[in-house]
């Protein structure tokens, strides 16, 4: 038996944040439950107004501390409480490895002789650790990709561990559906690039944006160039909305870009991206743009494609959507890759044949 | 055994008798055989060299109050938490001396002013065992921020916290363990001491039908947590009953006028005598002539020093009733104890003068029991114990590295700073 403190700035609920960064700790932290057939629980800590404790699964319990003061960046938050709620845990995760609650985390774990392993999202918003280098008081790094992996610059150990998604909620369609449209799903923020997708998508095709506008910008822009194309904007889709999306798409597309459509630079626009693995895992195809980590897991012509270019972009559109048979077998293919690799459990048992080694000397050397 | 000893100040530098104390008990593990190595701040002012003692640590004079409130917030509030949380600087410093002296065990002292509860957490990363002697609520202390104890903090510092505690008193563990932080098992109470030979046998005595003058004596801080303005209001209240055959002269650093003041007011002026600071031998000297060692000292008194320097000489305690040093001797026997209270004090005074309380064979038994209970050669067994009993319990299998111990200090002090400065409202 082992527990496992799984830290999150913020944590995937509408009371928090919905995004893959947060996503991710979630479905990882059921991963690691539920691999181990309960011999490993979790406590996945993180952050809110006052302080309260749930079940999310069984072995699975959301800890939320009351927050010291609201920071400027949500993810700098800190608790008081943070040493107490580790305390009994046997080895803490820290996810996002950046901001100044990994920090204040990095700190109190190692304060606690307590092993640490840290996998980072892409969310930085303090620099205190790096010029530190607070890396080195980890113990292991977990990184989604080769991409996220070679951004680190620490001599701690990584491991690149695929995947994390829900492969029981999210399956092919037991009955045949029809399939009528181009798909994006994500957060509408200019970095997904989705003003490209539009840009590419040929005029005879229709396509489904699905996600929330968290810059009114920028949502206008991608009305704008919406106009005289068969493009819908779906912005309050829940998670049953969003799997039958999925089941009735094509090609699901994630195209983010390293500088985004007004200029802005982007080091890290996608670590891994969810939504391909989510579509994948429905039995539909994906495609996205060579950017980050992402072509680490769409294998091009296997599972979906990866386009460098506009036209490679919008031939592929066409070719899917013209090719009925040629979505079923990229999609079958895509949900095997998600099977054997990507499903939360697979990663969530990779996870822990990382913990274990680092469980098993902690005990040793505490006893 | 090599005992690395820890203490934000060390003699000829010192605030008041809790590091004379800690000097005192370096000197006696060291004439006992045991290799000592003193870690302290750089001195405040020049000081002579000694092969023993490293002052290098940085301090945060948080005591220095026309800097502190000269200071802008921001900067006070910073000054604290270097002082009591945690300073980088001085966590290498010691990680530096550790890693080179290697000691078996580390013997704490007062450590406000050079971020306390870093250097704890800096032994106990290094695996070193430690020992704590505490004649003051340190543990309390490191914890308050802006004069408030933060509760989560002192909770985590109770909880993380693992070693041994000498105490100079139970009060003071009471105290301790009343604002949250727990002593017990884990604390055994050694009264503070004296040290060097015997003075010579007191012979003279105040005699009430002699027509002398009663010479009363105080010595240490002037202020009002050591009753300085109890002394003159006593004062005023002892001549009110018509007694003048008294003096009582103050020997300390004289930083506050309002006293002076005081005694003009209540028009004390020839029985209250400021005489300034005199250093310990001196006093020790003026003892053996005094009659009296006035010492309306606070509640929350540990244990002082000068109160058993005096006694030793044959020159009375007048103390309060509840403080460190009361519970330790018999009113009537070994010392006077009173309220804490002018007239409760003037009642004391005025027995004395019109011979209802005699002097001398208090103060011969006081004198006697000091000599044998309370002199360092006594108490230092009982240190070098519990050293022993600490060291036994070697260091950890597996400690951290200096490394990682710097590293985790610097990314604290910056983090603190950063969240100091936040917190505080925009001028």
């Amino acid at each position: 038996m082992a527990k496992i403190a799984c830290l999150t700035p913020m944590y995937f609920s509408d009371e928090s944040y919905i995004g893959g960064g947060e996503r991710y700790p979630l479905n990882l932290s059921r991963g690691i439950v539920e691999s181990t057939g309960g011999a490993y629980s979790v406590d996945l800590i993180s952050f809110g107004p006052k302080t309260r404790s749930y079940p999310i699964a069984p072995g699975l319990t959301a800890k939320i501390l009351k927050a010291a003061r609201p920071p400027i960046n949500p993810l700098d938050v800190v608790s008081w409480d943070l040493p107490a709620a580790i305390a009994d845990a046997d080895l803490i995760h820290v996810h996002q490895a950046y901001t100044r609650c990994s920090e204040m985390a990095y700190l109190v774990a190692r304060q606690q002789n307590k092993p640490i392993v840290v996998t980072d999202h892409g969310g930085t918003t303090s620099t205190l650790g790096t010029s530190v280098g607070a890396l080195e008081l980890a113990d292991h790094i977990i990184s989604n990709s080769k991409f996220g992996a070679a951004l680190y610059r620490t001599s701690t150990p990584i491991t690149v561990v695929k995947g994390g998604v829900d492969g029981a909620h999210f399956t092919p369609p037991r009955e045949k559906v029809v399939r009528d449209r181009v798909l994006f799903v994500g957060r509408l923020l200019p970095h997904k690039g989705i003003d490209q997708l539009i840009t590419a998508l040929p005029p005879e095709l229709p396509l489904t944006v699905c996600g929330r506008p968290y810059e009114p910008a920028y949502f206008e822009v991608l009305k704008g160039l919406s106009a005289g194309k068969n493009v819908t904007f779906i912005t309050d889709a829940d998670d049953h909305a969003i799997l039958s999306l999925y089941r009735r798409a094509w090609v699901n597309v994630l195209p983010s870009v390293y500088r985004d459509y007004y200029g802005v630079t982007h080091l890290c626009p996608e670590l891994m991206g969810f939504t391909l693995l989510e579509a994948m895992a429905c039995g539909t195809p994906a495609i996205c743009s060579n950017v980050a980590g992402m072509p680490e897991y769409v294998l091009d012509g296997q599972t979906g494609y990866v386009f460098d270019d506009l036209p490679t972009l919008t031939d592929r559109l066409r070719r899917l959507a013209n090719d009925p048979a040629l979505v079923e077998r990229l999609g079958r293919q895509a949900r095997r890759q998600v099977d054997q690799e990507y499903d939360f459990r697979v990663a969530g048992a990779r996870f822990v044949s990382i913990y274990e080694p680092l469980i098993t000397r902690s005990r040793e050397v505490a006893a | 055994m090599k005992i690395l000893v820890l203490s934000n100040l060390y003699p000829p530098d010192v605030i008041g008798g809790y590091e004379q104390g800690c000097k005192q008990a370096v000197d006696a593990l060291r004439a006992r055989g045991h290799e000592v190595r003193v870690v302290t701040s750089a001195p405040r002012k020049p000081v002579p060299p000694e092969s023993h003692v490293v002052r290098t640590l940085q301090l945060s004079e948080v005591w220095n109050e026309y800097m502190f409130h000269h200071s802008s917030p921001v900067t006070s509030h910073l000054v604290e938490t270097e002082s009591h949380l945690v300073n980088a600087y001085n966590v290498h410093a010691l990680s530096r001396e550790i890693d080179e002296f290697q000691p078996d065990v580390a013997y704490v002292w007062m450590i406000v002013g050079i971020g306390g509860l870093g250097l704890m957490a800096t032994f106990q990363h290094l695996g070193i065992p430690w020992l704590w002697h505490l004649m003051d609520d340190v543990p309390l202390s490191l914890c308050r921020l802006g004069g408030e104890c933060v509760a989560t903090l002192l909770r985590e510092v109770d909880r993380q916290l693992d070693g041994r505690f000498l105490a100079c008193s139970r009060q003071l563990i009471d105290e301790i363990e009343a604002g949250g932080f727990g002593l017990r098992p884990d604390v055994e109470v050694v009264p503070n001491w004296v040290v060097g030979n015997a003075p010579p046998e007191r012979t003279r005595f105040f005699e009430p039908d002699a027509d002398e003058t009663l010479r009363i004596v105080a010595a240490g801080q002037i202020n009002r947590n050591k009753g300085a303005d109890q002394i003159i209001e006593t004062a005023a209240r002892v001549r009110d009953r018509g007694h003048d055959r008294f003096t009582i002269e103050f020997f300390g650093n004289l930083d506050d006028a309002y006293f002076p003041a005081l005694v003009k007011a209540r028009e004390v002026q020839d029985q209250v005598i400021f005489r300034g600071f005199k250093p310990q031998a001196e006093l020790g000297r003026l003892f053996l002539d005094r009659d009296v060692f006035f010492f309306p000292t606070w509640p929350r008194e540990p244990f002082a020093f000068a109160p058993l320097e005096a006694a030793w000489r044959g020159c009375v305690p007048l103390i309060s009733q509840v403080c460190g040093n009361a519970e330790w001797f018999v009113h009537g026997v070994h010392c006077l104890k009173a309220e804490r209270h002018p007239d409760i004090f003037a009642d004391a005074i005025a027995a004395i003068l019109d011979g209802t309380t005699r002097l001398e064979p208090i103060a011969r038994r006081a004198a006697a029991v000091i000599g044998r209970d309370f002199h360092l050669d006594t108490q230092i067994l009982t240190i070098e114990r519990s050293l022993n009993r600490v060291a036994r319990r070697g260091r950890s299998v597996e400690p951290g590295t200096s490394g990682d111990a710097y590293r985790m200090a610097l990314l604290a002090e910056k983090l603190t700073r950063v969240l100091v400065q936040e917190s505080l409202p925009v001028a």
